[in-house]
Order: structure tokens, then sequence, then C-alpha cells
């Protein structure tokens, strides 16, 4: 599995400009809908969805870091939408810092094991000192996908 | 408590979608309310349990077995809660579609504090029942939602205090109850 197979290419922003968690999660969907990859009568739901997973515990993980995630019935596969954001995102983190690296997750109900293997890959990638300042340093999206291909080995 | 010691567990991973976001988050959230170092090793690797992203990157899935090792002051403690927990499918409640056993959030009440050694009495509207029994809280009519006064007292009554008050914090993990709070407090 690699994290670049379920990346959506139209949804890597590098310089998110709101610092408002729900806004972001709703931009960051959108893309997702640019890049065709969801409907967008779909965005309501699928936000929804994901600020319901928001109120049952924050998804900042920790170091700058925040997945949120929901899985629907409507969607057919994994797709990851991420931004960057030098000033931060207010997510109600745990350490009570912003999130500068958001990887946005949404998938089908099934396939427990691919989501597994996504989250996984996600936490080890941001574990990794490089790509998170390569990431901060990136000017363009397609470079953000290199780094993505590069490390994520 | 002892001066130091060490408790270790078996721990299966019982929830359909494996240790995910949410089992991890509350596991790592409560191991970091003991003063005991908490290690997990899975396949080989060690991590922190008090890590959420180290955690995650274990990739655990339904099946697999932690093996979950406490060692410190309150390191029986830990791994008491932290075997309930698990057990409970970190109190995932995806599955119930909000058809769960209504009186669960006392169940977890009493077996969390049925770990400590300290004497632990709720106190709701002046009435008062021993936290380790849970027929005692129902006829207290705890709650989800309800925030009681605990009175604790013994060795462990700091380590009692903080996992006990993270369950009343969040509703005892009844997850209907915790989107209503929120929706509340917002």
């Amino acid at each position: 599995m690699a994290l670049a197979d379920y990346l959506c290419r139209t949804a890597v922003c590098t310089n998110m400009d709101c610092q408002e968690r729900d806004e972001s999660i709703r931009m960051l969907l959108e893309s997702l809908v640019e890049g065709e990859q969801m409907t967008a009568g779909l965005v309501p739901k699928v936000l929804d969805a994901i600020l319901d997973r928001e109120r049952l515990g924050s998804t900042a993980i920790g170091r700058g870091v925040a997945v949120p995630h929901a899985r629907l019935p409507e969607l057919e596969r994994i797709l990851i939408a991420f931004s960057y954001s030098e000033a931060g995102i207010e997510f109600n983190a745990l350490d009570g810092q912003p999130v500068h690296e958001v990887f946005l997750v949404v998938a089908a109900r099934e396939g427990a094991d691919d989501y597994l293997d996504v989250m996984q890959h996600i936490t080890r990638l941001v574990q990794n000192e490089d790509f998170r300042r390569f990431v901060a340093q990136a000017k363009s999206s397609q470079e953000v996908i290199d780094l993505i291909v590069e490390m994520d080995r | 408590m002892k001066p130091s010691d060490e408790h270790s567990a078996e721990l299966a991973i019982k929830n359909p979608m494996g240790f995910h976001v949410r089992p991890v988050q509350r596991f790592a959230e409560l191991a970091r309310l003991f003063q005991s170092d908490v290690e997990v090793k899975l396949r080989g690797r060690n991590v922190s349990g008090k890590s959420i992203m180290s955690l995650m990157t274990l990739g655990a899935r339904r099946g697999d077995t932690l093996l979950v090792t406490a060692r410190g002051v309150d390191a029986r403690q830990c791994i008491g809660v932290l075997t309930f927990l698990a057990g409970n499918r970190f109190f995932v409640e995806d599955s119930l579609d909000g058809g769960g056993e209504p009186g669960r959030h006392m169940e977890r009440l009493a077996h969390m504090a049925s770990c400590f050694n300290s004497k632990i009495t709720v106190s709701l509207d002046e009435r008062q029942a021993d936290a380790k029994q849970p027929d005692a809280l129902r006829a207290l009519g705890l709650e989800p939602t309800s925030v009681p006064e605990l009175r604790i007292e013994g060795d462990d009554a700091e380590q009692a205090r903080a996992v006990l008050g993270q369950l009343c914090q969040h509703c005892y993990f009844v997850e209907d109850a915790m989107g209503k709070r929120k929706d509340r407090a917002s």
C-alpha cells in the first residue's frame, strides 16, 4: 500500500489560509469535488460525519497533525486530501497546539485493513522530521505529492 | 502502593476496525494519567503507550494481541484500567447504533473504580454511593451526562481521581451522550 495511491492530486494545499477547523475541512472536501473524486451533493453529509467524529474526541494526534476522517456507505474507496497551514488551525488538540498538517481521510464503510494501513502510513510519515521540514518549505502541491511518494516507502 | 512495580497484560484487539484513532486516543489518554511508564509491544516492536502517534504506527488489527507492560508505583492500577478499556472495545460504540446497554456508563465507572485501592464515594444531589458498586450507582440515578462529586481517600487517590474524572468528563464514553453534551456547550 502507498499513500500516493489514495491521495487526490487536486486536493493538496500547501498554504491553507483558513484557520477555522470546520471551514478548512469543507475547503478540503471541495477540493475532492474539484478532482472529481466526490460529488458536490455529498459534501454536507461527509462534513457532518467528520464533525460528528470530532465531537467524540479531536483527531489532532499531536505534533501539530490532525487526521479528520469519516467512513460512509456512499463512498467507494479511500480518498486522502492534505493541507499545510503555516499559521495553524485550531483543532481542539489535547496539547492545545494549533494544527499545521491535516490529512483528511474519507472512506467506504468496508475495508478495515486498508483504512488502518492508511492511518499507519500517515503517522509514520509525520514522525519523519525531514518530511515535516520539507512540507513546510514546499512551494507547490506537486512538491508535496513528490515528497509523499518519496518518503512513504 | 509499592515503591516500584511491574505488571503486564496481553490485550486482544476486538474492534472490527482494529486499533484505529479513537481506541488509540482513549488508550494513550488513560495511560498518560499514570506515573508508570507504559510500553506496548506488537510483532517485535515496542512503543510508548502514552504516545498516540507511536501507537498508531503499530497498525494493530482485529485479532492482534498487544503485550502491555507498566512499570512504576501505579503499574497494577494502570494495567487494570487499560485491560478493562481494551476488553470493552475501547468504548467505541459504532456497531451499537444507539442501542447499547442503558446502564453501561455505571458499569464502566464501577469497574474503573475497582482498579484502585482507594475508597471512592460518588455524590449526586446530596446522595452518596460506593463507586465500586454498580447497583449503588444505579440507585443514585447517575446519567451519562451527570457530573457527580467524587470523594476519594487512599494511597492511589490522585490516579483514581484523574481516571474517573476523565470518564465523567467524557460522559463515561457513552458516545451518543458525548455528542449531546458538546452540542449544549457550543
